[in-house]
Protein backbone atom coordinates (compact mmCIF):
# COMPACT_ATOMS: atom_id res chain seq x y z
CA UNK A 1 0.00 0.00 0.00
CA UNK A 2 1.35 3.44 -0.88
CA UNK A 3 0.52 6.51 1.14
CA UNK A 4 -1.78 7.81 -1.61
CA UNK A 5 -3.75 4.56 -1.43
CA UNK A 6 -4.10 4.92 2.33
CA UNK A 7 -5.40 8.47 1.95
CA UNK A 8 -7.79 7.61 -0.87
CA UNK A 9 -9.19 4.58 0.96
CA UNK A 10 -9.41 6.51 4.28
CA UNK A 11 -7.46 3.64 5.75
CA UNK A 12 -6.71 5.45 9.02
CA UNK A 13 -10.42 6.08 9.59
CA UNK A 14 -11.26 2.50 8.68
CA UNK A 15 -8.64 1.25 11.13
CA UNK A 16 -9.95 3.48 13.92
CA UNK A 17 -13.49 2.29 13.24
CA UNK A 18 -12.46 -1.36 13.30
CA UNK A 19 -13.49 -1.80 9.70
CA UNK A 20 -10.23 -3.26 8.47
CA UNK A 21 -9.63 -6.93 9.00
CA UNK A 22 -7.83 -9.77 7.30
CA UNK A 23 -5.48 -9.03 4.44
CA UNK A 24 -6.60 -5.37 4.23
CA UNK A 25 -5.62 -4.78 7.83
CA UNK A 26 -2.26 -6.49 7.37
CA UNK A 27 -1.64 -4.46 4.25
CA UNK A 28 -2.38 -1.23 6.07
CA UNK A 29 -0.28 -2.17 9.10
CA UNK A 30 2.69 -2.94 6.84
CA UNK A 31 2.34 0.59 5.53
CA UNK A 32 1.51 2.17 8.91
CA UNK A 33 4.73 1.07 10.58
CA UNK A 34 6.74 2.59 7.73
CA UNK A 35 4.78 5.81 7.17
CA UNK A 36 5.17 8.61 9.71
CA UNK A 37 2.30 10.58 8.14
CA UNK A 38 -0.21 7.79 8.67
CA UNK A 39 1.13 6.87 12.08
CA UNK A 40 0.87 10.50 13.25
CA UNK A 41 -2.67 10.64 11.87
CA UNK A 42 -3.61 7.41 13.62
CA UNK A 43 -2.20 8.60 16.94
CA UNK A 44 -4.18 11.84 16.66
CA UNK A 45 -7.31 9.95 15.69
CA UNK A 46 -6.99 7.57 18.58
CA UNK A 47 -6.43 10.40 21.07
CA UNK A 48 -9.49 12.13 19.66
CA UNK A 49 -11.57 8.95 19.98
CA UNK A 50 -10.47 8.40 23.57
CA UNK A 51 -11.27 11.97 24.60
CA UNK A 52 -14.61 11.88 22.75
CA UNK A 53 -15.54 8.75 24.66
CA UNK A 54 -14.51 10.39 27.91
CA UNK A 55 -16.47 13.57 27.19
CA UNK A 56 -19.61 11.74 26.07
CA UNK A 57 -19.44 9.53 29.15
CA UNK A 58 -19.33 12.58 31.39
CA UNK A 59 -22.12 14.28 29.47
CA UNK A 60 -24.28 11.21 29.86
CA UNK A 61 -23.54 11.04 33.58
CA UNK A 62 -24.67 14.67 33.99
CA UNK A 63 -27.83 14.08 31.96
CA UNK A 64 -28.84 11.09 34.03
CA UNK A 65 -29.31 13.15 37.21
CA UNK A 66 -32.83 12.48 38.53
CA UNK A 67 -35.47 15.11 37.77
CA UNK A 68 -36.40 17.44 40.65
CA UNK A 69 -38.99 16.11 43.07
CA UNK A 70 -42.55 17.35 42.64
CA UNK A 71 -43.17 20.42 44.71
CA UNK A 72 -45.78 20.47 47.47
CA UNK A 73 -48.05 22.96 45.70
CA UNK A 74 -48.63 20.60 42.77
CA UNK A 75 -50.14 17.95 45.07
CA UNK A 76 -53.01 20.35 45.89
CA UNK A 77 -54.14 20.24 42.28
CA UNK A 78 -54.95 16.56 42.58
CA UNK A 79 -57.76 17.06 45.12
CA UNK A 80 -61.17 15.91 43.68
CA UNK A 81 -62.77 19.33 44.08
CA UNK A 82 -60.29 20.72 41.67
CA UNK A 83 -59.61 17.61 39.65
CA UNK A 84 -63.11 16.91 38.23
CA UNK A 85 -63.73 20.36 36.75
CA UNK A 86 -60.17 20.31 35.44
CA UNK A 87 -60.74 17.02 33.71
CA UNK A 88 -64.00 18.23 32.16
CA UNK A 89 -62.31 21.32 30.83
CA UNK A 90 -59.52 19.18 29.47
CA UNK A 91 -62.03 16.97 27.69
CA UNK A 92 -63.68 19.95 26.01
CA UNK A 93 -60.29 21.19 24.99
CA UNK A 94 -59.40 17.80 23.57
CA UNK A 95 -62.57 17.67 21.47
CA UNK A 96 -61.92 21.14 20.13
CA UNK A 97 -58.37 20.31 19.25
CA UNK A 98 -59.24 17.01 17.57
CA UNK A 99 -61.92 18.35 15.27
CA UNK A 100 -60.86 21.93 14.71
CA UNK A 101 -57.42 22.95 15.83
CA UNK A 102 -55.42 19.93 14.80
CA UNK A 103 -56.57 19.84 11.18
CA UNK A 104 -55.70 23.51 10.91
CA UNK A 105 -52.38 22.85 12.56
CA UNK A 106 -51.61 20.07 10.15
CA UNK A 107 -52.22 22.39 7.28
CA UNK A 108 -49.87 24.93 8.82
CA UNK A 109 -47.20 22.30 9.25
CA UNK A 110 -47.62 21.33 5.65
CA UNK A 111 -46.89 24.84 4.58
CA UNK A 112 -43.68 24.63 6.65
CA UNK A 113 -44.34 27.69 8.72
CA UNK A 114 -43.81 25.87 12.02
CA UNK A 115 -41.04 23.59 13.24
CA UNK A 116 -41.70 19.90 12.67
CA UNK A 117 -39.92 16.59 12.82
CA UNK A 118 -38.75 15.60 9.35
CA UNK A 119 -37.20 12.49 7.90
CA UNK A 120 -33.49 12.98 7.34
CA UNK A 121 -31.41 11.14 4.79
CA UNK A 122 -27.64 11.59 4.64
CA UNK A 123 -25.26 10.85 1.81
CA UNK A 124 -21.48 10.75 2.07
CA UNK A 125 -19.02 11.92 -0.54
CA UNK A 126 -17.76 8.40 -1.12
CA UNK A 127 -20.91 7.22 -2.84
CA UNK A 128 -20.18 8.79 -6.20
CA UNK A 129 -22.56 6.69 -8.18
CA UNK A 130 -24.82 5.10 -5.54
CA UNK A 131 -25.89 1.49 -5.73
CA UNK A 132 -29.52 1.44 -6.91
CA UNK A 133 -30.03 -1.94 -5.32
CA UNK A 134 -29.31 -0.52 -1.91
CA UNK A 135 -31.59 2.56 -1.82
CA UNK A 136 -32.40 4.33 1.39
CA UNK A 137 -36.08 5.06 1.87
CA UNK A 138 -37.69 8.30 2.98
CA UNK A 139 -41.34 8.39 4.01
CA UNK A 140 -43.18 11.69 4.26
CA UNK A 141 -46.82 12.82 4.58
CA UNK A 142 -48.38 14.44 1.49
CA UNK A 143 -47.79 18.02 2.64
CA UNK A 144 -44.67 17.30 4.61
CA UNK A 145 -41.03 17.72 3.83
CA UNK A 146 -37.82 15.79 4.29
CA UNK A 147 -34.16 16.63 4.71
CA UNK A 148 -31.29 15.56 2.51
CA UNK A 149 -27.79 15.93 3.97
CA UNK A 150 -24.76 15.48 1.78
CA UNK A 151 -21.01 15.88 2.00
CA UNK A 152 -19.71 17.33 -1.25
CA UNK A 153 -16.03 16.55 -1.94
CA UNK A 154 -14.50 19.93 -2.69
CA UNK A 155 -12.14 20.07 -5.68
CA UNK A 156 -9.77 23.01 -6.27
CA UNK A 157 -10.73 23.19 -9.97
CA UNK A 158 -14.38 23.95 -9.22
CA UNK A 159 -15.41 27.54 -8.56
CA UNK A 160 -19.01 26.58 -7.87
CA UNK A 161 -21.31 23.62 -7.25
CA UNK A 162 -24.88 22.78 -8.13
CA UNK A 163 -27.32 20.46 -6.36
CA UNK A 164 -30.34 19.29 -8.35
CA UNK A 165 -33.29 17.10 -7.46
CA UNK A 166 -34.44 14.79 -10.24
CA UNK A 167 -37.97 13.39 -9.95
CA UNK A 168 -38.69 9.78 -10.96
CA UNK A 169 -39.59 11.07 -14.44
CA UNK A 170 -36.06 12.45 -14.81
CA UNK A 171 -37.23 16.06 -14.73
CA UNK A 172 -35.21 18.53 -12.68
CA UNK A 173 -37.70 19.76 -10.09
CA UNK A 174 -35.28 21.87 -8.09
CA UNK A 175 -31.70 23.08 -8.20
CA UNK A 176 -29.50 25.31 -6.04
CA UNK A 177 -26.01 26.81 -6.36
CA UNK A 178 -23.26 26.58 -3.74
CA UNK A 179 -19.91 28.29 -3.32
CA UNK A 180 -16.67 26.42 -2.46
CA UNK A 181 -16.87 27.88 1.06
CA UNK A 182 -20.32 26.43 1.57
CA UNK A 183 -19.32 22.86 0.67
CA UNK A 184 -16.63 22.75 3.35
CA UNK A 185 -19.36 21.55 5.72
CA UNK A 186 -22.18 19.08 5.09
CA UNK A 187 -25.06 20.56 3.09
CA UNK A 188 -28.63 20.17 4.34
CA UNK A 189 -31.52 20.57 1.89
CA UNK A 190 -35.13 20.71 3.02
CA UNK A 191 -37.36 19.32 0.29
CA UNK A 192 -41.15 19.86 0.34
CA UNK A 193 -42.77 16.62 -0.82
CA UNK A 194 -45.13 18.62 -3.03
CA UNK A 195 -42.44 19.43 -5.61
CA UNK A 196 -41.79 15.81 -6.57
CA UNK A 197 -43.47 12.39 -6.65
CA UNK A 198 -43.06 9.01 -4.98
CA UNK A 199 -40.46 6.70 -6.48
CA UNK A 200 -36.74 6.81 -7.15
CA UNK A 201 -35.58 10.41 -6.91
CA UNK A 202 -31.98 11.47 -7.42
CA UNK A 203 -29.91 14.16 -5.74
CA UNK A 204 -27.39 15.19 -8.38
CA UNK A 205 -24.19 17.02 -7.45
CA UNK A 206 -22.25 18.87 -10.14
CA UNK A 207 -19.21 21.10 -10.20
CA UNK A 208 -18.39 24.02 -12.44
CA UNK A 209 -14.88 25.29 -13.14
CA UNK A 210 -16.02 28.71 -14.44
CA UNK A 211 -19.36 30.62 -14.55
CA UNK A 212 -20.09 29.79 -18.20
CA UNK A 213 -18.32 26.43 -18.33
CA UNK A 214 -20.28 23.18 -18.62
CA UNK A 215 -20.97 21.37 -15.37
CA UNK A 216 -19.25 18.13 -14.40
CA UNK A 217 -21.13 15.44 -12.54
CA UNK A 218 -19.51 14.73 -9.17
CA UNK A 219 -22.01 12.41 -7.52
CA UNK A 220 -25.49 11.05 -7.95
CA UNK A 221 -27.44 9.88 -4.90
CA UNK A 222 -30.63 7.96 -5.65
CA UNK A 223 -33.16 7.40 -2.90
CA UNK A 224 -36.61 5.94 -2.65
CA UNK A 225 -39.28 8.50 -1.72
CA UNK A 226 -42.65 7.32 -0.43
CA UNK A 227 -45.27 10.05 -0.08
CA UNK A 228 -48.02 8.60 2.06
CA UNK A 229 -51.17 8.03 0.05
CA UNK A 230 -49.53 8.88 -3.29
CA UNK A 231 -48.97 6.28 -6.02
CA UNK A 232 -45.42 5.44 -7.04
CA UNK A 233 -44.66 6.49 -10.62
CA UNK B 1 8.35 14.07 19.87
CA UNK B 2 9.67 14.81 16.41
CA UNK B 3 12.43 13.07 14.58
CA UNK B 4 14.12 13.42 11.26
CA UNK B 5 13.98 9.96 9.67
CA UNK B 6 14.63 6.28 10.19
CA UNK B 7 17.99 6.39 8.45
CA UNK B 8 21.41 4.83 8.84
CA UNK B 9 22.42 7.41 11.45
CA UNK B 10 19.32 6.60 13.49
CA UNK B 11 20.01 2.86 13.39
CA UNK B 12 23.67 3.42 14.29
CA UNK B 13 22.68 5.56 17.28
CA UNK B 14 20.07 2.99 18.35
CA UNK B 15 22.57 0.15 18.24
CA UNK B 16 25.26 2.12 20.00
CA UNK B 17 23.00 2.55 23.00
CA UNK B 18 22.14 6.21 22.58
CA UNK B 19 19.46 6.76 25.22
CA UNK B 20 17.51 9.43 23.40
CA UNK B 21 17.29 7.27 20.28
CA UNK B 22 16.33 4.18 22.28
CA UNK B 23 13.64 6.14 24.08
CA UNK B 24 12.31 7.50 20.82
CA UNK B 25 12.31 4.03 19.24
CA UNK B 26 10.30 2.60 22.12
CA UNK B 27 7.84 5.47 22.38
CA UNK B 28 7.29 5.65 18.62
CA UNK B 29 6.62 1.96 18.04
CA UNK B 30 5.02 1.17 21.38
CA UNK B 31 1.78 2.92 20.53
CA UNK B 32 1.62 1.38 17.06
CA UNK B 33 2.21 -2.10 18.47
CA UNK B 34 -0.43 -1.56 21.14
CA UNK B 35 -2.99 -0.29 18.63
CA UNK B 36 -2.23 -3.25 16.39
CA UNK B 37 -2.70 -5.73 19.23
CA UNK B 38 -5.67 -3.98 20.79
CA UNK B 39 -7.47 -4.11 17.44
CA UNK B 40 -7.34 -7.90 17.83
CA UNK B 41 -9.11 -8.18 21.20
CA UNK B 42 -5.90 -8.93 23.05
CA UNK B 43 -5.99 -7.91 26.72
CA UNK B 44 -3.56 -5.40 28.16
CA UNK B 45 -1.33 -7.78 30.10
CA UNK B 46 -0.76 -9.92 27.03
CA UNK B 47 -0.16 -6.80 24.96
CA UNK B 48 2.69 -5.82 27.28
CA UNK B 49 4.27 -9.25 26.98
CA UNK B 50 4.05 -9.27 23.19
CA UNK B 51 5.30 -5.70 23.00
CA UNK B 52 8.35 -6.40 25.17
CA UNK B 53 9.23 -9.53 23.21
CA UNK B 54 8.87 -7.59 19.95
CA UNK B 55 11.27 -4.89 21.12
CA UNK B 56 13.81 -7.41 22.39
CA UNK B 57 13.87 -9.28 19.10
CA UNK B 58 13.77 -6.12 17.00
CA UNK B 59 16.80 -4.59 18.73
CA UNK B 60 18.70 -7.86 18.56
CA UNK B 61 18.01 -8.27 14.87
CA UNK B 62 18.51 -4.63 13.85
CA UNK B 63 21.85 -4.42 15.60
CA UNK B 64 23.17 -7.66 14.16
CA UNK B 65 25.68 -6.63 11.55
CA UNK B 66 24.26 -6.58 8.05
CA UNK B 67 20.78 -7.60 9.19
CA UNK B 68 19.05 -4.36 8.18
CA UNK B 69 20.22 -3.39 4.73
CA UNK B 70 17.84 -0.47 4.37
CA UNK B 71 17.37 1.65 7.47
CA UNK B 72 14.10 3.06 6.17
CA UNK B 73 12.66 -0.49 6.41
CA UNK B 74 13.02 -0.37 10.21
CA UNK B 75 9.29 0.17 10.71
CA UNK B 76 8.32 -2.69 8.43
CA UNK B 77 10.79 -4.94 10.26
CA UNK B 78 9.26 -4.11 13.65
CA UNK B 79 5.79 -4.89 12.26
CA UNK B 80 7.00 -8.17 10.82
CA UNK B 81 8.60 -9.22 14.12
CA UNK B 82 5.40 -8.29 15.95
CA UNK B 83 3.45 -10.52 13.57
CA UNK B 84 5.74 -13.45 14.38
CA UNK B 85 5.47 -12.91 18.12
CA UNK B 86 1.71 -12.62 17.81
CA UNK B 87 1.48 -15.90 15.86
CA UNK B 88 3.51 -17.63 18.55
CA UNK B 89 1.22 -16.12 21.17
CA UNK B 90 -1.83 -17.58 19.44
CA UNK B 91 -0.21 -21.02 19.14
CA UNK B 92 0.85 -20.98 22.78
CA UNK B 93 -2.72 -20.37 23.85
CA UNK B 94 -4.13 -22.97 21.54
CA UNK B 95 -5.97 -20.40 19.47
CA UNK B 96 -6.87 -21.40 15.94
CA UNK B 97 -7.09 -17.90 14.48
CA UNK B 98 -4.60 -16.83 11.92
CA UNK B 99 -3.33 -13.28 12.13
CA UNK B 100 -5.50 -12.23 9.27
CA UNK B 101 -8.72 -13.78 10.50
CA UNK B 102 -9.13 -11.81 13.69
CA UNK B 103 -12.02 -9.41 13.69
CA UNK B 104 -11.15 -5.77 14.37
CA UNK B 105 -12.43 -3.45 17.10
CA UNK B 106 -13.02 0.28 17.34
CA UNK B 107 -9.85 1.80 18.79
CA UNK B 108 -11.36 4.10 21.38
CA UNK B 109 -10.21 2.60 24.65
CA UNK B 110 -6.95 3.43 26.34
CA UNK B 111 -5.10 1.44 28.97
CA UNK B 112 -5.77 3.29 32.22
CA UNK B 113 -3.07 5.87 32.70
CA UNK B 114 -1.51 5.41 29.29
CA UNK B 115 -2.77 8.68 27.84
CA UNK B 116 -3.06 10.68 31.07
CA UNK B 117 -0.26 13.02 30.08
CA UNK B 118 -2.18 13.90 26.92
CA UNK B 119 -5.66 14.22 28.47
CA UNK B 120 -5.13 17.76 29.66
CA UNK B 121 -7.96 20.14 30.42
CA UNK B 122 -7.08 22.04 27.25
CA UNK B 123 -7.39 18.92 25.10
CA UNK B 124 -10.72 18.01 26.67
CA UNK B 125 -12.02 21.55 26.13
CA UNK B 126 -10.88 21.38 22.56
CA UNK B 127 -12.78 18.14 21.93
CA UNK B 128 -15.81 19.48 23.79
CA UNK B 129 -15.85 22.49 21.41
CA UNK B 130 -15.63 20.19 18.41
CA UNK B 131 -18.51 18.08 19.73
CA UNK B 132 -20.58 21.20 20.42
CA UNK B 133 -20.10 22.36 16.83
CA UNK B 134 -21.43 19.07 15.46
CA UNK B 135 -25.06 18.55 14.60
CA UNK B 136 -27.13 16.45 16.99
CA UNK B 137 -27.16 13.66 14.47
CA UNK B 138 -23.37 13.61 14.10
CA UNK B 139 -22.90 13.74 17.85
CA UNK B 140 -25.25 10.77 18.20
CA UNK B 141 -23.31 8.90 15.56
CA UNK B 142 -20.00 9.48 17.34
CA UNK B 143 -21.61 8.44 20.61
CA UNK B 144 -22.95 5.28 19.02
CA UNK B 145 -19.51 4.45 17.64
CA UNK B 146 -17.17 5.36 20.49
CA UNK B 147 -19.30 5.28 23.61
CA UNK B 148 -21.94 2.66 22.97
CA UNK B 149 -19.74 0.65 20.59
CA UNK B 150 -22.74 -0.33 18.48
CA UNK B 151 -22.52 -2.35 15.31
CA UNK B 152 -21.71 -0.03 12.43
CA UNK B 153 -24.36 -1.47 10.13
CA UNK B 154 -26.95 -0.95 12.84
CA UNK B 155 -25.82 2.66 13.28
CA UNK B 156 -26.07 3.24 9.53
CA UNK B 157 -29.54 1.72 9.35
CA UNK B 158 -30.80 3.69 12.33
CA UNK B 159 -29.28 7.02 11.32
CA UNK B 160 -29.94 6.45 7.59
CA UNK B 161 -26.36 6.97 6.55
CA UNK B 162 -23.85 4.71 4.83
CA UNK B 163 -20.44 3.49 5.98
CA UNK B 164 -18.65 6.14 3.95
CA UNK B 165 -20.54 8.81 5.92
CA UNK B 166 -19.09 7.47 9.17
CA UNK B 167 -15.56 7.63 7.77
CA UNK B 168 -16.02 11.14 6.39
CA UNK B 169 -17.48 12.32 9.71
CA UNK B 170 -14.52 10.90 11.60
CA UNK B 171 -12.07 12.25 9.05
CA UNK B 172 -13.41 15.80 9.32
CA UNK B 173 -13.64 15.74 13.10
CA UNK B 174 -10.11 14.34 13.36
CA UNK B 175 -8.82 16.94 10.94
CA UNK B 176 -10.35 19.75 13.00
CA UNK B 177 -8.94 18.19 16.15
CA UNK B 178 -5.43 17.93 14.66
CA UNK B 179 -5.48 21.55 13.48
CA UNK B 180 -6.56 22.85 16.88
CA UNK B 181 -4.35 20.43 18.82
CA UNK B 182 -1.25 21.37 16.81
CA UNK B 183 -1.99 25.06 17.42
CA UNK B 184 -2.35 24.29 21.12
CA UNK B 185 0.95 22.38 21.16
CA UNK B 186 2.83 25.11 19.33
CA UNK B 187 1.67 27.56 21.97
CA UNK B 188 3.22 25.42 24.72
CA UNK B 189 6.93 25.51 25.77
CA UNK B 190 9.21 23.62 23.36
CA UNK B 191 9.68 19.92 24.09
CA UNK B 192 12.79 17.81 23.72
CA UNK B 193 13.51 17.08 20.08
CA UNK B 194 15.58 14.28 18.71
CA UNK B 195 17.66 15.48 15.78
CA UNK B 196 20.89 14.40 14.18
CA UNK B 197 22.74 17.11 16.06
CA UNK B 198 21.60 16.01 19.50
CA UNK B 199 22.64 12.38 19.23
CA UNK B 200 25.76 11.25 21.01
CA UNK B 201 27.14 8.56 23.22
CA UNK B 202 25.69 8.51 26.69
Amino acid sequence: MEHEDAVREMAVEQYLLGELSGADRSRFEDHLFACTLCSDDLRAGRLFAVVVKDELTQARAVASIAPPRRRAWSAALLRPALLVPSLAASLLLLIGQTFVAIPRLQHRLASAETPAFVEDLAFASGTARGDVADLHRVITPPHGSFLLSVDIPAKPRFTGYRCSLLAPSGAVVWHGELSPAQVRDPIHIRIPASITTSGTNILLIEGQSAPEAPVTEIARHPFDLAIEGAPIR
Amino acid sequence: MKFVAFDAAYVTALCSGDQATEQHFQVYFSELIRLKLRSRFINWSEIEDIEQETFLRALKLVCREGALRQAERLGALVNSICNHVLSEHYRARGREEELEEEKAVVLADARPGALDHLLTAETKNLVRDILDDLSDRNRKILSAIFLEDLDKDAICAQMKVDRAYLRVLLHRAKRTFRQKYDRQLSAEPARTELTHGSRGRS
